[in-house]
């Protein structure tokens, strides 16, 4: 299943420098995969550092390394409504409590004020999650065994029903309990916050960008829709998951 | 030959019987009664007549024995001829064989048949093997030789025999290696689960996008198109003030909650976050109500007619001032709601959706440190991201939304200066992005007395200017151009000024006509290095203009501007039209009538602008 044969495909990226159709070294772009990218405003752009790109995963597939120092970003094609997933790969350099930030959405300076992608560490779990803009509603989060594993982690926020959802086989999809705490206000189930959402701000810091010591992510893909296909379009989601996992070696 | 025994035994034998059709022998009734049938020579020759014809026949010399079971020289007579005349065979049991093309025999050719068949297929593990092997007999002579594990994968396939152990290759051997340069046959098994594994690799091969976008785009041409316009930006598009015109075509329909997003339930607790979802769940028919008039009903006034027969409004301009303000946050949350649904909805009921946006700019200001440049890059950025999100929802990853432009007319908030600056900005984005229209400066419809805001049929008018903007351009391809000034030049006192319509003077408007009225004329003016020349008069040509200055310049040629549309307002408001910036120069076409006041004639006015001249 290729990511742009379910509805609402709106933005893809391979972060790999594989290919010139998926990384432009000269203007240190990801362009986009899903055939909207015309206008060349629908890339991944890096803004700051300069990619580096290492082998990761039991496949051993090229991705892109983050550590703080580099970050990227785009367009969010789906800010108020949508599905993003995400294939990487990641491992905890420090024990203890960790919570860093692979993608912050939103104008504000820190990753707590804004939508996020928040990869943790505590009590031993390791756990990757989304959070809304307002940071109030939370995509039920996914637990990972051991360090260095790959995982593909669909996400998605829904206006309508007013839920957050993940899944990370296409078949058993959790979602959160209905958020009516701010019923009159859509800000608390969107994903996207400002114009652009960042990749690869590790600290949740906008204005810090030290190399992380407390851990390592290699980002593989991401694949953003403007419906939340975790409940419409579930069968290809699982398809695609599929084909995404027997790629990077994804158990 | 042969005896006929009736005629041959006349009363010696007996008559012609089924049995016997040439009659056959007796023996005598009573002995010496003479009836028997006489063993004669001819009996007997008759017989050996036909034993020594077979042998001649077949070239077989009589042994001088006698013939016995399983030594019978007459029955191999009988077996040669049966080999080398026609056997008969009964039309009921099948065809007869006719004998053999070559001449030979039908033993020899089934003995040939047979060496043939059992030739088959005879197989050598390695290349070296085969080379090796001389074939025993002729049928292997003709065998096909097969060799299976050659190291050398090249070697391994089909051959035949030439001479001695010299063979040739006819095949490849199917062996299960896609890549490039191998040549080795593949089956199609091979082939299909490569492409399935390659399908996987290549999630996001985007080279399969095109198909898919052509299809997404097909899709989108079998139902009527119905275009889906986005109020953007700011407060001269948001409702406000009292009601002129509150409904419009049914057929013309708004978001569930309304057609503005100030009527939405989020708006009183925070105007800059985004919507909730039952505010855009479904569509209603347009009505403008208790949060103001905006230029949506204008809009629904013109939209519908030749192939538009359904058409969708709805309005996300907020009160705020800076690009930077509506380019983030809720604001631009509410533009994704507001394009996705209406675009959904619109499917649902039947309708492509074709997304044209309107920006008014009305209080556009120089507000947190915005430049020219600053205006401008904001501008592009913001609305190519409009444009991106049309695309995105209409999916049609080939339709730029026409952005349709115009400039601020005074901001309440900053001078004169500020307001060509904005205008300035305005226009190089609606030149620079993609499927930009200059909707110009609006100082033909009625304002306020802030000379900033719409006075309520003001914003009707102005939509309905709108709506006939976007009809030229869906239903006749035709992008309309704003009015200005290409080419100016000095001669002495005279300026010549070349616009890209033919224009005449219009004075059933006095826009600009009282202000700085000392040095203007017809909404121009003249500048030498920043001082004011007086222009006497103006003489209209077609698509020139040539203005006669009270004096010569006495500046550089780079020190000398025309400006129309671009005067300074004075300090005390007067309430009025004579008040605002504008002009008495328009495209020479038939205008349009408006709906809401069906006295007034819109047209399109020249623009707010100023130019350098060039010297000839």
């Amino acid at each position: 299943m290729k990511a742009f044969e379910i509805d609402s495909y709106a933005q893809g990226a391979r972060f790999s420098d594989e290919s010139d159709f998926f990384y432009d070294s000269t203007a240190k772009s990801f362009k986009d995969l899903s055939g909207y990218s015309d206008l060349g405003n629908n890339n991944v752009d890096v803004k700051e550092g300069s990619p580096v790109f290492n082998n990761a995963g039991v496949n051993a597939r090229r991705g892109l390394f983050i550590d703080g120092t580099m970050y990227a970003d785009f367009f969010t094609p789906n800010a108020w409504n949508g599905t993003i997933i995400l294939v990487v790969n990641y491992s905890y350099l420090a024990g203890g409590t960790v919570g860093d930030f692979l993608y912050i959405s939103g104008d504000a300076t820190l990753g707590s004020s804004n939508a996020s992608v928040v990869m943790s560490h505590f009590s031993g779990n390791r756990i990757i999650r989304a959070v809304t803009a307002a940071s109030q509603v939370v995509a039920p989060d996914y637990s990972i065994r051991e360090d260095g594993t790959t995982v593909v982690y669909a996400f998605s926020f829904d206006q309508n029903t007013r839920r957050a959802y993940s899944t990370t086989d296409g078949i058993t999809v959790s979602q959160s309990s209905e958020y009516t705490a701010n019923a009159i206000s859509g800000d608390f189930l969107a994903w996207g916050g400002g114009v652009r959402t960042r990749v690869g701000n590790l600290s949740g810091d906008t204005t810090n960008n030290a190399a992380s010591t407390k851990m390592e992510a290699v980002l593989f893909e991401q694949h953003c829709f403007t419906d939340n296909i975790l409940l419409t379009d579930l069968a290809k989601v699982k398809l695609l998951i599929d084909d995404l996992k027997e790629y990077y070696g994804v158990s | 030959m042969a005896l006929d025994i009736t005629n041959s035994f006349p009363g010696k034998s007996t008559s012609a019987s089924t049995n016997y059709p040439y009659g056959s022998a007796r023996n005598v009734t009573v002995s010496g009664d003479g009836t028997g049938t006489p063993f004669v020579a001819d009996l007997v020759n008759d017989i050996f007549g036909m034993q020594q014809s077979f042998l001649s026949a077949a070239g077989i010399t009589p042994s001088g024995n006698p013939d016995k079971v399983g030594a019978s020289q007459y029955l191999d007579a009988l077996q040669f001829l049966m080999n080398v005349y026609p056997l008969a065979v009964s039309q009921n049991t099948g065809a007869a064989l006719m004998g053999t093309s070559d001449g030979g025999n039908v033993q020899q050719n089934l003995d040939a048949l047979s060496a043939g068949q059992i030739g088959g297929v005879i197989v050598f593990t390695t290349f070296t093997l085969l080379d090796a092997y001389a074939p025993a007999n002729a049928s292997e002579q003709r065998s096909s030789f097969k060799v299976t594990n050659d190291t050398d994968t090249s070697k391994n396939g089909y051959y035949h025999w030439i001479s001695g152990t010299a063979y040739e290759k006819d095949a490849e051997l199917a062996n299960g290696i896609v890549e490039d340069g191998n040549v080795d046959a593949t089956s199609g098994n091979v082939v299909f689960n490569y492409s399935v594994s390659k399908q996987s690799q290549y999630v996001s091969n985007f080279t399969d996008v095109e198909p898919y976008r052509q299809s997404q785009s097909n899709k989108n041409k079998f139902s009527p198109i119905a275009p889906v316009v986005i109020l953007l930006g700011q407060s001269l598009n948001a409702a406000r003030g009292t009601i002129a015109q509150s409904v419009a075509s049914p057929n013309v329909k708004m978001l569930v909650a309304g057609c503005h997003v100030s009527s939405f339930d989020f708006w009183s607790a925070n105007p800059i976050k985004s919507t909730n979802y039952t505010n855009v769940a479904s569509t209603i028919s347009l009505t403008e109500g208790g949060d103001g008039q905006s230029p949506c009903v204008g809009i629904a006034n013109k939209i519908l007619g030749a192939n538009i027969e359904r058409a969708y409004v709805g309005s996300v301009a907020v009160g705020a001032r800076t690009l930077s303000t509506i380019s983030t946050d809720g604001i631009k949350k509410n533009v994704y709601a507001f394009v996705h649904r209406l675009c959904e909805l619109s499917r649902s009921e039947g309708y492509t959706p074709k997304v044209i946006f309107y920006s008014a700019h009305g209080e556009a200001d120089a507000f947190a440190g915005t430049t020219e440049q600053d205006y401008f890059t904001r501008g592009i950025e913001y609305y190519k991201m409009c444009q991106l999100v049309a695309m995105q929802a209409m999916r049609d990853a080939d339709y730029r939304a026409p952005v349709i432009l115009s400039y601020p007319m005074q901001n309440s908030t900053t001078g004169a200066t500020d307001n060509r600056t904005m205008a300035r900005a305005i226009s190089g984005v609606a030149k620079n992005l993609v499927n930009g229209i200059d909707f110009g400066s609006i100082y033909q419809w009625p304002m306020e007395s802030d000379r900033t805001h719409p006075a309520p049929t003001g914003y009707v008018q102005r939509g309905e200017y709108v709506a006939g903007i976007i009809q030229k351009l869906l239903v006749n391809n035709f992008k309309s151009t704003v009015l200005e000034m290409i080419d100016v030049t000095l001669t002495g006192a005279n300026v010549v000024a070349i616009f890209n319509d033919e224009v005449v003077q219009d004075l059933t408007m006095d826009a600009g006509t009282n202000l700085n009225t000392g040095f203007a004329l017809d909404g121009f003016e003249y500048l030498d290095n920043g001082s004011f020349i007086a222009i006497d008069s103006i003489d209209y040509r077609g698509s020139s203009v040539l203005l006669t200055l009270a004096s010569a310049p006495t500046g550089t040629t780079s020190q000398q501007q025309l400006r129309i549309a671009s005067q300074t307002t004075t300090a005390t408001l007067v309430v009025g039209l004579d008040n605002n910036i504008g002009s008495q120069v328009r495209k020479n076409n038939a205008g349009s009538r408006s709906i809401i006041n069906n006295t007034q004639q819109s047209y399109d006015w020249a623009k707010t602008q100023t130019i350098g001249l060039r010297a000839i």
